[in-house]
């Protein structure tokens, strides 16, 4: 089963988005919305686009305005996998 | 509203340093920036010397969810406009944001940003290319970058008219402050000193071949070679006069006092190339005559024929070694849309501190040639400056700057 990994997850936000333990504290960080880790409607399909291409599960773009989470990517990711 | 324009602040980003003062005083110094390129292994291209902006850590002071977002030409530009704010004491929060205007130069976009996208497109497929390409590349990304950062929401725009953006950017910048604008973000930044951005610039075949840092960039000399690249540029506050006066605005640095621009014609057409012309109307548009101008920052392609042309035109406003001139790009190289405007903010520091900044690399240069080239910083009386550019494709511009 494909997963996207809490650490997976804490570098694309880093490496994609920017986001890192001087913009958002750590402890959080998975169940902050990308609103309030600053992140626009660009850096969200960056890594969503990112989760997909790590881990080879589609994640349609009529699904991306439901994933406001990175943990909601995540779980995304998780059950497209466990269907597939 | 016709009043005078006047310059308040100046942000710098150049190899010769961060912030106006140090580019300076590193110009006054007369050092040589240019080396061999160290942010790609140039061994195997034509061109292989440099001005590189090489102590830049702009990517940390700026937002970080910014910094991966853009290019580092716009890296460069969002700095030198913190920069150039600061300078002008201007909180933008404290002026109607719609009378807050953006105007920048750009003259390759973000290559280095693209680069790393084609190679993801090439090497990995279309789905690794990351969705900033979309808003990072393009000619008007700074404009818009600084726009949104500082809540500039008046007229905002972009000119791309290679080296001689930088003074057009701000021609440009003066029309929205006759209509209206109190302040514009003005002047122009390049970093195309990338693989993908160095290639596409040697399609000209205007650049030097010269290993030499010292001897690859020697414009006006009859064996110049071409010109050496360069990144950087430098980002201006203007604004109106009543804008200065309202907000007690510190530092005047000077007047941005007439602009022209003319296009040459196709090559040959056995025309006079509209350098001339652009200075000429300039001068007129600034109510000043050759006699008033106390110092010429050249163009300075470095490459003969070119040079001669500038020579001629310069010559035929002022006779021969009618007026001092200088090319402190000779220390930078050429920064495309940020060169143009880096000589302005140079000038303008001239103009403060009455003293010529000096041509380097020019020592085989006629002593007593047609020229008077400033070879060594030269105190003047300076009151009126011609800053000349021209850009390649047939673009040339004069801007006359004033002494507050």
């Amino acid at each position: 089963m494909a997963e996207f990994t809490g650490d997976q997850m804490r570098l694309a936000l880093r490496e994609s988005a920017g986001v890192d333990a001087g913009t958002y504290p750590e402890d959080n960080l998975l169940d902050a919305t990308f609103e309030d880790l600053g992140c626009d409607s660009l850096a969200v399909l960056e890594i969503v686009s990112r989760a997909q291409n790590v881990t080879g599960v589609p994640i349609p773009e009529d699904a991306v305005p439901d994933l406001t989470t990175p943990r909601s990517v995540m779980d995304f990711v998780a059950s497209r996998s466990a269907v597939a | 509203v016709t009043g005078r324009t006047l310059v308040t602040g100046l942000g710098v980003v150049a190899p010769t340093g961060l912030g106006a003062e140090e580019h300076w005083a590193q110009t006054l110094a007369g050092k040589n920036m240019i080396d061999r390129i160290s942010r790609f292994d140039p061994t195997t291209y034509p061109v292989r010397v440099a001005g590189e902006v090489r102590v830049f850590d702009g990517p940390e002071k700026l937002p970080s969810r910014l910094a991966v977002q853009t290019d580092r030409w716009t890296h460069f530009a969002l700095y030198a406009t913190e920069l150039a704010l600061a300078d002008a004491s201007l909180d933008p929060a404290t002026v109607n944001e719609y009378e807050l205007a953006v105007i920048t130069a750009s003259s390759s976009g973000g290559t280095e940003f693209g680069q790393r996208e084609i190679e993801r497109l090439w090497s990995a497929g279309p789905e690794y290319v990351g969705v900033y390409q979309s808003i990072a590349w393009f000619y008007a990304a700074s404009t818009g970058q600084i726009s949104i950062r500082h809540g500039m929401r008046g007229a905002c725009g972009v000119v791309c008219a290679e080296q001689a953006g930088g003074l057009d950017a701000m021609a440009a910048s003066v029309r929205q402050l006759r209509a209206g604008a109190r302040v514009v973000v003005t002047g122009g930044t390049d970093a195309s000193l990338c693989p993908y951005g160095l290639t596409a610039q040697l399609t000209t075949g205007h650049l030097s071949p010269s290993d030499d840092p010292d001897r690859a960039y020697r414009p006006f000399d009859d064996t110049a070679t071409g010109y050496v690249p360069g990144e950087g540029g430098a980002i201006l506050v203007m604004e109106s006069e009543e804008s200065v006066a309202a907000r007690g605005a510190g530092t005047v640095y000077g007047e941005f006092a007439g602009h022209a621009a003319t296009f040459d014609a196709p090559p040959g057409r056995g025309r006079e190339p509209g350098l001339r012309r652009a200075a000429e109307q300039a001068l007129a548009r600034a109510g000043v005559t050759p006699d008033d101008v106390d110092l010429v920052f050249a163009d300075a392609a470095g490459r003969p024929g070119a040079d001669r042309a500038e020579t001629e035109a310069i010559c035929a406003l002022f006779g021969a070694r009618g007026v001092p001139v200088t090319a402190p790009k000779t220390m930078t190289g050429r920064l495309y849309a940020g060169g143009a405007a880096l000589d302005v903010a140079t000038a303008l520091l001239a103009l403060r501190d009455q003293v010529a900044p000096p041509t380097i690399g020019v020592d085989r240069v006629d002593p007593g040639g047609p020229l008077d080239l400033v070879r060594s910083p030269r105190d003047l009386r300076l009151r009126t400056v011609l800053v000349l550019a021209r850009g390649h494709g047939g673009f040339n511009s004069a801007a006359v700057l004033r002494a507050a």
